[in-house]
């Protein structure tokens, strides 16, 4: 990869969860939320891990059928959008080991893929949960 | 441990005899203005929805003003049809949280004819032991409802 880093997610601004290999993160200051395909949850959970990217094509192969250079330039381009949605910053790497090559069954490859909704903006900017302090919250004009 | 507030929510929906249902919640208040400015909106048979503007204040101190603003999130902001849930469905009894979260998102995808007045219609205490204070438990519940909306694809 040309970047020889890591990365970090870009809390406090941005918060993800993962499920059943599906990752959801959410933008609280855009109300943009986010869906991430097995293969990308990977990454993204080494990022949230503190790994160094050079780390990320590894992983992915042991985890999917595909061979690990093939997967680099896929890698590449998804956390090049990572980047670009400002969900990830450049950072020092932080993890204190390497990662768990699991030697699991491998699933089928489908290169890690982002997909960005805004249809729920309005409800997700004005939950009014996200404001737990005295600054108040804030103010969507009614629709 | 009780069902949960969406269990709660279709069972007050179930019981209801009337055609408009409002909702209030453990330790909101609507205020003097609630039903008097919504319930003439809702003379306008073209309307399914009237909603008002809520103010936040701490359960602790009432003098503390933590603004005003519209919050279509909270049921108790606003005055519904019956026919509104007769057409989105029910409660998702399935979420850990974020129901009126997922409610609100699925009576925007219908295309619910709402109307907003900038009257303060409720007012949201919050406390520390309110079921929404751990915000942990709350972005549980927006994952929920973004999986949900997910779910329901047809994204435009």
């Amino acid at each position: 990869m040309s970047y020889s880093g890591a990365y970090r997610v870009n809390e406090p601004k941005v918060v993800s969860e993962t499920l059943d290999g599906e990752t959801i993160a959410i933008d609280l200051e855009s109300g943009s939320y986010f869906s991430m395909n097995p293969a990308a949850s990977v990454v993204w959970n080494l990022i949230l891990d503190g790994h160094p990217a050079a780390a990320f094509p590894a992983v992915v192969a042991a985890r999917f059928d595909v061979a690990p250079e093939d997967a680099a330039g896929d890698i590449e381009r998804f956390v090049e959008s990572l980047v670009r949605d400002r969900l990830v910053v450049a950072a020092e790497p932080r993890a204190v080991a390497a990662p768990v090559i699991a030697a699991q069954g491998r699933a089928p490859y489908e290169a890690p893929s982002v997909e960005r909704f805004d249809d729920m903006q309005e409800l997700l900017l004005a939950d009014p949960i996200h404001d737990v302090t005295l600054a108040g919250w804030p103010h969507l004009p009614p629709t | 441990m009780n069902a949960g507030s969406a269990v709660a929510r279709n069972d007050a929906l179930a019981a209801a005899r009337g055609d408009i249902i409002g909702f209030l919640d453990a330790d909101d208040l609507w205020t003097d203005r609630h039903l008097a400015s919504l319930l003439p909106m809702l003379a306008d048979p073209a309307l399914d929805c009237a909603r008002g503007w809520t103010r936040m204040t701490a359960l602790a101190d009432p003098g503390i003003d933590l603004g005003e603003s519209y919050q279509p999130i909270l049921l108790g902001a606003g005055l519904y049809r019956r026919s509104v849930f007769d057409r989105v469905g029910g409660f998702e009894p399935v979420l850990r949280a974020g129901e009126d979260l997922d409610m609100a998102a699925r009576i925007g995808e219908a295309g619910v004819r709402i109307a907003v007045t900038t009257e303060i219609v409720l007012v949201y205490r919050r406390h520390d032991r309110s079921a929404v204070a751990k915000a942990g438990a709350v972005q549980r519940g927006q994952f929920d409802a973004i999986r949900s909306r997910l779910r329901r694809g047809g994204h435009a």
